[in-house]
């Protein structure tokens, strides 16, 4: 598999790009009672991707988080992080991973550079190294200024900045972002994204779910869109777009519209659908049969006088709505 | 035509009962309720029948004596459900509008057309209906005990509505307090503080408050019990017949309408009050009272604010330092709110009081123990719920520390607050042991010996309130950690902890039936006047009974003390058998026995809890699997671009 970039430990053997996988899935199955809300998902993430989680509420990504974050105790299948067994050996997983839950609160009670410190000793960072590991978390998600603020009174984005620090503080190999931008305002959004690029420079494998599906497209290197507890696709951006453009939507617009027009229309090849609709045609067309060019040409061959000729662009959100059917549970 | 309704339409309170008709948590309460009751019920009847059956006849067989049992049954039967209504209705009713304040659902019902008072009323209307519930299940009981003769009519009747007031009494209390905090638990607090207080005034300090309680146990006692000049107004009431009934309860009628109103008018004021501690905030005022004091008279404080930062134990580290109930500073006016009335009290019993009658020191001790027992049980209860409903938990355990070391930082971090509400339990116990102390007699060798087991009585005392603390502490952990509501973990925890210590001491202080008279308390001197059996029996028996009360270490403590201080009293011994200096050395090995029994208790206790720290925290923990790194997961990965 191809991912772009350079492998994270020293290639072995082969000549070829080879990298570590940092999170590994097989077959995994998370049940509450009798709803399966994770139904077998596998799926494997390279050392230094950044990797979207996608799919509408309720599809299972926070319980795939959970099990990777050693919080959920029952759970079939396997799961591993850097090689760890999560639900073997927990406790190692949590030294070499950082979470960030979808809602998380703060100690009220706490000043900003209190509560690193507090989580500093939990992630057993030893004594003498605590001040500087903070200080270098602390400039780096741009808090320093904001060291003596109790966490209570900061705002929403400031306390997602300070999870972030938080998740930092023992220099975790992966980190788990659930919905870190939920809830931001746009500048806030912008600044979280800015920071993720820059622990993405570090080489840090990033998981990350989100709903601002085009702010995942900005970062991630691959996604996996998830529905109804099943993983229904996955891969690079690139991989799922040319997927999913098999089909693609043409909008046209023709001046001399007629029945015999429109049968030799639904005749060129690759036309697999043409959907007449009250101020234009639809047409599905199998790009990997005929492209985009030929298909106008074929119009124009037929005899059509376009006014309009219009291929729907493919982006995040079609891609997730191509994927998904909506079914929320 | 259009007929009027009757029957008001009433949707808050069809809601509610639709609501807590869903909830597994009301039948849990109901059942547990109601087995309790008619547990207690059963043998109050069956102390009763075998009392009159040791008079001659066999059992098995009808026995005419009998009949007219329930003149002793019915009273005692009435008391439990009066105590059933004090315990269970602050539970019932305080979540009733701090639960809609929670939800943020509160809003929501002022913008319907309902008055404020109709949702005052309809709240009280959906909590009584579940206590009135239980009551109505002891019926069939009092029926019973009512068949079998001895009870006037006049009696029943009048159970009945004091029974009904009461409940209403509590439960305006409780909504009160609904009403006025934020949370559930600070509204559950409040409630069986009150409750208490209420409890203590009337029923222990035997203060005239006309309580349904009170003009019950007036009316059974017909003016000759204790008491009689302070509740003059009580004991002039003839609750024999209907009209003397309404008369006594107007005042427990007036109190109510003027708590309910008092309720409506809070509804819109301390309806989207903020959910920090109230603790806190007063607190918080009077550390700026004490700042601008200290600014113009330039004062000095006495426990400046330590910058300190976590160590090793970063859980226990903000327990200690950041929490309401950890700082030093402010545990030390909650010392000083209790201490103060207690050291009050202390003085009072030793300037009016005399050394062989310490009841009343022990009521103190026991109302100590009661809001001691709340407070450690409720924080310990809400350690883990609290951070769950913060939504903190997660970020917790995601860190590298452990199941274990996270429930035990977490109870480390109390220890303050067992030192501080441990401290006025102290006071009492000096205070007893300086009552009984004959420092005089240090010359002689009796004397010394005297002084010794005084003092022993005392580190004795000391530590079986450290365990029995401890002990509570690990229990409501282990019972509320669970939970996913604060509320859930400390209903969960005091009930529980309410019934043992309670059921415990209503059953378990059966030697008062093998007696003559009843036993009259710790006291104990008297017990000894007793002729059925012999010491060691008795001494057997009280073995068994403190190893289950929940209290039964330091029960045993105050034994011990009675029996040391038993050589300064000679005068009291009736019986040459009794007395002696071996019945010292008995107390002492029972004490030994309760107390060895009783830590055990407490380590099996925190050890299951620690076993089942993982299913507490949702966690899996260390040594869960092999330990080896998976390498069949760690393959390069190749890339073939």
């Amino acid at each position: 598999m191809s991912t772009g970039r350079e492998p994270a430990e020293p290639a072995q053997e082969t000549g070829q790009r080879t990298r570590r996988i940092a999170i590994s899935i097989r077959n995994l199955w998370v049940s509450y009672g009798k709803f399966d809300a994770v139904k077998g998902i596998s799926l494997d993430i390279p050392q230094g991707e950044v990797f979207g989680f996608i799919g509408p509420n309720g599809a299972g990504k926070s319980s795939t988080f959970r099990v990777l974050a050693t919080l959920q105790r029952k759970f079939r299948g396997q799961a591993y992080v850097c090689g760890l067994d999560v639900l073997r050996q927990p406790q190692q997983v949590r030294d070499v991973m950082g979470f960030v839950p979808d809602f998380f609160g703060v100690y009220e009670d706490l000043t900003s550079l209190e509560y690193l410190h507090f989580f500093a000793a939990a992630y057993k960072v030893p004594t003498a190294k605590r001040k500087s590991v903070i200080d270098d978390v602390l400039t780096l998600t741009d808090m320093s200024h904001k060291a003596e603020s109790p966490v209570d009174g900061l705002s929403r984005g400031m306390k997602q900045r300070l999870a972030l620090a938080r998740v930092l503080l023992h220099d975790p190999q992966v980190l788990l972002l659930d919905e870190p931008s939920s809830g931001l305002d746009p500048r806030a959004r912008i600044e979280m994204r800015e920071l993720l690029k820059a622990l993405k420079e570090m080489g840090k494998t990033i998981v990350i779910s989100s709903h601002i599906l085009s702010e995942l497209g900005q970062l991630c290197t691959r996604i996996g869109i998830v529905e109804l507890g099943q993983l229904v696709a996955e891969g690079s951006l690139q991989e799922i777009y040319r997927r999913l453009q098999v089909m693609r939507l043409i909008h046209i617009r023709v001046e001399n519209a007629s029945a015999e027009l429109e049968q030799r229309v639904r005749a060129i090849p690759g036309v697999a659908k043409l959907e007449t609709q009250v101020d234009r045609w639809a047409i599905s067309l199998h790009e990997d049969q005929t492209s985009l060019a030929e298909l106008h040409a074929g119009l124009v061959e037929a005899g059509t006088r376009l006014t309009m000729f219009q291929p729907e662009a493919m982006d995040m959100e079609t891609a997730f709505m191509k994927l998904t059917e909506g079914r929320t549970i | 035509m259009r007929i009027p309704r009757l029957i008001p339409e009433l949707p808050l309170l069809w809601r509610e009962l639709t609501e807590l008709s869903a909830r597994k948590r009301t039948y849990v309460i109901r059942s547990v309720g109601a087995i309790v009751i008619l547990s207690a019920v059963l043998v109050l009847l069956e102390g009763a029948s075998s009392r009159v059956q040791a008079g001659g006849m066999s059992a098995g067989v009808f026995n005419v004596q009998l009949m007219g049992i329930g003149s002793v049954a019915f009273p005692q039967i009435v008391n439990v459900l009066f105590l059933a209504v004090e315990l269970l209705m602050p539970a019932f009713t305080c979540g009733a509008i701090a639960m809609e304040k929670e939800r943020n659902t509160l809003g929501t019902l002022f913008v319907t057309r309902l008055s404020p008072l109709t949702i005052v009323l309809e709240k009280l209307g959906s909590r009584l209906v579940p206590m009135l519930t239980i009551l109505l299940l002891t019926f069939p009981v009092l029926a019973f005990v009512y068949s079998l003769g001895g009870v006037e009519s006049s009696r029943l009747y009048s159970a009945v509505w004091l029974l009904f007031w009461e409940s209403v009494l509590y439960a305006s209390i409780g909504l009160l307090c609904s009403a006025w905090y934020s949370t559930t638990v600070a509204a559950f607090v409040a409630s069986y503080v009150l409750t208490g207080f209420l409890v203590f005034l009337t029923f222990l300090m035997q203060l005239p408050l006309p309580t349904p309680q009170m003009i019950w146990r007036a009316g059974e006692l017909g003016g000759i019990g204790p008491g009689r000049g302070r509740t003059a107004f009580l004991y002039s009431i003839d609750s024999s017949t209907l009209s003397g009934l309404v008369y006594a309860t107007v005042p427990v009628m007036v109190a109510i309408a003027g708590m309910l109103l008092l309720t409506r008018s809070l509804l819109f004021r301390r309806a989207f009050v903020g959910h920090s501690s109230m603790l806190l905030r007063i607190f918080r005022r009077v550390d700026g009272v004490f700042q601008r004091l200290n600014d113009r008279a330039g004062g000095v404080m006495i426990i400046p604010d330590r910058v300190s930062l976590p160590g090793l134990d970063p859980v226990a580290w903000r327990e200690r330092e950041k929490k309401t109930l950890g700082k030093a500073r402010y545990l030390v006016r909650v010392l000083m709110v209790f201490e103060f009335p207690v050291m009050f009290l202390c003085i009072m019993f030793v300037m009016y009081g005399n050394a062989s009658n310490s009841t009343d020191m022990q009521r103190v001790l026991y109302l100590m123990w009661a809001i001691t027992g709340m407070m450690v049980a409720v924080k310990a209860a809400t350690l883990i719920s609290s951070e769950r409903t913060r939504e903190t938990l997660d970020a917790l355990l995601s860190t590298s520390l452990t199941n274990r070391e996270l429930l035990q930082q977490k109870i480390v971090g109390m220890r303050r607050l067992m030192l501080v509400m441990g401290t006025p339990l102290m006071s009492v116990h000096l205070t007893l042991f300086l009552m009984h102390v004959n420092f005089g007699g240090w010359d002689t060798a009796a004397g010394l010996v005297s002084i010794g087991l005084l003092l022993l009585y005392f580190v004795i005392a000391m530590v079986a309130s450290w365990n029995l603390m401890h002990l509570m502490s690990w229990l409501s952990l282990l019972l509320g950690g669970r939970s996913r509501s604060q509320t859930k973990s400390v209903l969960l925890a005091t009930i529980l902890l309410a019934i043992w210590g309670v059921s415990s001491a209503l059953f378990l202080q059966t030697e008062g039936g093998r007696y003559r008279g009843g036993y009259s308390g710790y006291g104990g001197y008297g017990a000894y006047d007793r002729e059925y059996e012999a010491y060691e029996t008795v001494q057997f028996w009280r073995v068994q009974k403190r190893l289950f009360r929940l209290d039964g270490a330091v029960d045993a403590a105050q034994q011990f003390l009675s029996a040391a201080t038993y050589g300064n009293y000679r005068q009291f011994s009736i019986g040459s058998d009794y007395g002696t200096d071996s019945n010292i050395l008995l107390e002492g090995l029972v004490l030994a026995v309760v107390l060895g029994w009783h830590w055990g208790l407490y380590r099996f206790v925190r050890w299951l809890t620690l076993r089942m720290s993982p299913w507490i925290l949702e966690r899996n923990d260390v040594g869960v699997g092999t330990g080896e790194l998976q390498r069949d997961h760690t393959v390069l990965m190749e890339g073939t671009s």
